[in-house]
């Protein structure tokens, strides 16, 4: 359970690093982004976007910043640092290598059921 | 409905210096939450409730926003601010204003001088002799402009200095002043020398700063 716990939380931070990494955005736009690119399968809880954004931030891989809206509202932005963008290569290719442990596991198994 | 969801949520956290912007953020998000929903044929009620529904339990999003900000971490920067504020002020008002309140008396003190020497001191001296000496001691140039005198045989050498860059090698910082023809004695005051001598007559005055004199005549018999 916390196993799973920590690759869900592996690749929700790399995800939110990544766009990030494309520009700076704030918490609902990267709530929204995420729906649009997982073809809405990633409906997350938005609440839980924040813990991950703090983190990242108190960890010195984001850092905020405030700008204004044309409504006069507040908006807190976040912007990758230095550090974010090592720490998001690093975290590609653990999840590369994840990624493609589990597809040559999986296809394994076919092989495998296909062959009885 | 969104402000209890925000209360919720803040009731879980400890750390009273991450509420303000926390609550901030999540209002900011919940109202461009709704925003998208009442545009998506919502009505205003509806949309509230799809969107705070869409963020998830508040309770558990506070415990778990309560875990990244633990209290003793933003305690001990807001102390380190404080400290880092309080040596500031120290520096100020230890360092900074004493200087620069010195700094104001030397130009007050000099300005009063000014005033002190034409109104109470030169006074005293009423027949003035302009001059045109120079003299060193080690690095600087001390020009004489002028000598004030009265009928009770008191002098009054005006001198300014001039200070050069580079310093002599000669670890000298006093002077000598010596009369010849009359007798006389000194004492400094302020920018002068108060010269007492035992009668006015034409005089020479020797500036001696131990490895130099200067000699000059200073004519006073015309004035008598």
């Amino acid at each position: 359970m916390s196993d799973n716990r920590e690759w869900l939380r592996t690749g929700a931070q790399l995800m939110v690093l990544s766009l990030i990494d494309e520009k700076d955005r704030y918490g609902y736009e990267i709530i929204q982004e995420l729906e649009r690119r997982s073809d809405e399968v990633f409906q997350m809880k938005e609440g839980t976007l924040y813990p991950i954004l703090h983190r990242l931030e108190n960890e010195g891989h984001l850092k905020s910043y405030k700008q204004k809206t044309v409504e006069n509202r507040e908006r807190k932005y976040y912007r990758i640092t230095k550090k974010g963008k090592k720490q998001l290569q690093e975290e590609k290719e653990k999840w590369s290598v994840f990624s493609n442990s589990v597809i040559k596991v999986v296809n394994g198994m076919e092989l495998t059921l296909n062959g009885r | 409905m969104v402000d209890k969801f925000i209360q919720t949520v803040l009731s879980h956290i400890a750390n009273p210096f991450v509420l303000g912007t926390i609550s901030r953020e999540l209002s900011n998000h919940l109202e461009d939450s709704i925003k998208t929903y009442v545009e998506r044929g919502y009505n205003q009620n509806d949309a509230e409730d799809k969107a705070i529904e869409a963020m998830g339990d508040p309770a558990e999003l506070g415990e778990s926003l309560n875990y990244t900000h633990p209290l003793y971490i933003d305690l001990f920067s807001v102390l380190s601010k404080i400290t880092a504020a309080v040596a500031v002020w120290v520096v100020i008002f230890m360092i900074v204003i004493p200087n620069v309140s010195k700094i104001n008396d030397k130009y007050q003190g000099k300005k009063d001088l000014n005033e002190v020497l034409s109104q109470e001191i030169y006074p005293k001296y009423p027949y003035s002799k302009k001059l045109e000496l120079e003299f060193d001691v080690t690095n600087t140039t001390y020009k004489v402009k002028e000598f004030r005198f009265n009928e009770e045989n008191e002098g009054l050498l005006i001198l300014s200095e001039m200070t050069r860059m580079i310093p002599s090698p000669f670890n000298q910082y006093s002077f000598n002043m010596e009369c010849e023809n009359i007798n006389c004695q000194y004492q400094s005051i302020y920018n002068g020398l108060i010269v007492y001598m035992d009668e006015v007559d034409d005089f020479v005055l020797i500036f001696d700063n131990g490895f130099s004199k200067w000699r000059f005549n200073i004519e006073l018999k015309d004035f008598l």
